[in-house]
């Protein structure tokens, strides 16, 4: 029977299996957290190409999000970039579980207008009503 | 040789972040991009590569945008020597899965237009017998293309997030 080749695009849809999405999904996260973390170091692509001795088109390759990176090549970038490119869940709980977190007030400066002027600059810390001096603690 | 192409967005590929196009040749049934797919889906060693590119498309679509990063650049246009400076000229680029070549015209990172391609077999594509015609193309493609958008005869929308043409735009090759 002859395809219609109007069709083609419902054809290979109909073929996409999880794994499929899975992949590609988790490619494009990999690269975008090597790209992340290239941004955060000020490095360029040609950096990381010269630093793990590969060709600036292979780097081109792991961040195109559709190239099957190995698991040596991903070490070897969060090696020298000095960072995880991939967590596992377990590992994500461990290191995320313990965070403290600190939920700070903040209260309207009714005295912004004299720190305009100037004149607020060098005195102590205001004290609001019903505060207690804080002068002494350690933030 | 064919003369004339028809600018179509693909109505299957319009996300949020990407809205993808492709060109149909004149006298052709399908635009270009869509008779890269018919090639390709009867080869068993490309079905999974094919797939991806769907799933990539999608995604890329809907979630991260036409980035610079996910495409390589290609093209004799791209390396001539005469261009404008760099960012004032669009350049044909490519989506590489394994063997397989899509080739393209990132517009923005919103607006891609693709083109055909193949499986590549040799270092340089205009070596390849599978992809060479695609390439030369799609390079011609985009040069015209690119001149369309200089003389504005294609244009953004306000956001830049989508092309504006006249639906019965003929592009001459």
């Amino acid at each position: 029977m002859k395809k219609d080749r109007s069709k083609v695009i419902e054809r290979i849809q109909a073929r996409i299996k999880p794994e499929n999405r899975q992949f590609v999904r988790k490619n494009l996260e990999i690269s975008q957290q090597i790209s992340h973390l290239l941004e955060e170091r000020g490095w360029s692509q040609k950096d990381l190409a010269r630093v793990l001795g590969k060709q600036e088109s292979e780097i081109s390759k792991i961040l195109s999000g559709l190239h099957n990176i190995t698991l040596k090549t991903l070490t070897k970038i969060e090696v020298v970039l000095d960072g995880e490119v991939i967590i596992t869940p377990l590992e994500a709980c461990k290191k995320y579980a313990s965070k403290e977190y600190v939920t700070f007030y903040v209260k309207p400066n009714e005295r912004l207008d004299e720190v305009a002027e100037g004149s607020f600059l060098n005195e102590q810390p205001v004290r609001y009503k019903g505060e207690p001096d804080q002068s002494s603690k350690v933030a | 040789m064919y003369k004339f192409v028809t600018l179509l967005p693909l109505e299957s590929f319009q996300y949020k972040k990407v809205k993808f196009y492709s060109v149909q040749r004149e006298s052709q049934d399908v635009t270009e991009f869509e008779d890269f797919l018919n090639r390709m889906e009867d080869i068993p060693a490309v079905e999974e590569d094919l797939i991806n590119l769907i799933v990539w498309i999608k995604e890329i679509g809907q979630k991260y945008g036409a980035q610079k990063k996910f495409f390589r650049d290609e093209g004799t246009y791209a390396d001539a020597s005469a261009l404008p400076p760099p960012g004032k000229t669009m350049r044909l680029k490519g989506i590489e899965v394994r063997g397989l070549r899509l080739y393209c015209l990132r517009a923005n990172e919103h607006v891609v237009i693709l083109f055909n391609g193949g499986l590549k077999t040799s270092q340089k594509a205009q070596d390849c017998p599978n992809v060479a015609t695609y390439f030369n193309q799609a390079n011609q493609l985009a040069k015209v293309i690119d001149q369309l958008f200089q003389q504005r005869e294609i244009t953004w929308n306000e956001s830049f997030t989508d092309i504006i043409f006249d639906e019965n735009l003929q592009i001459e090759l």
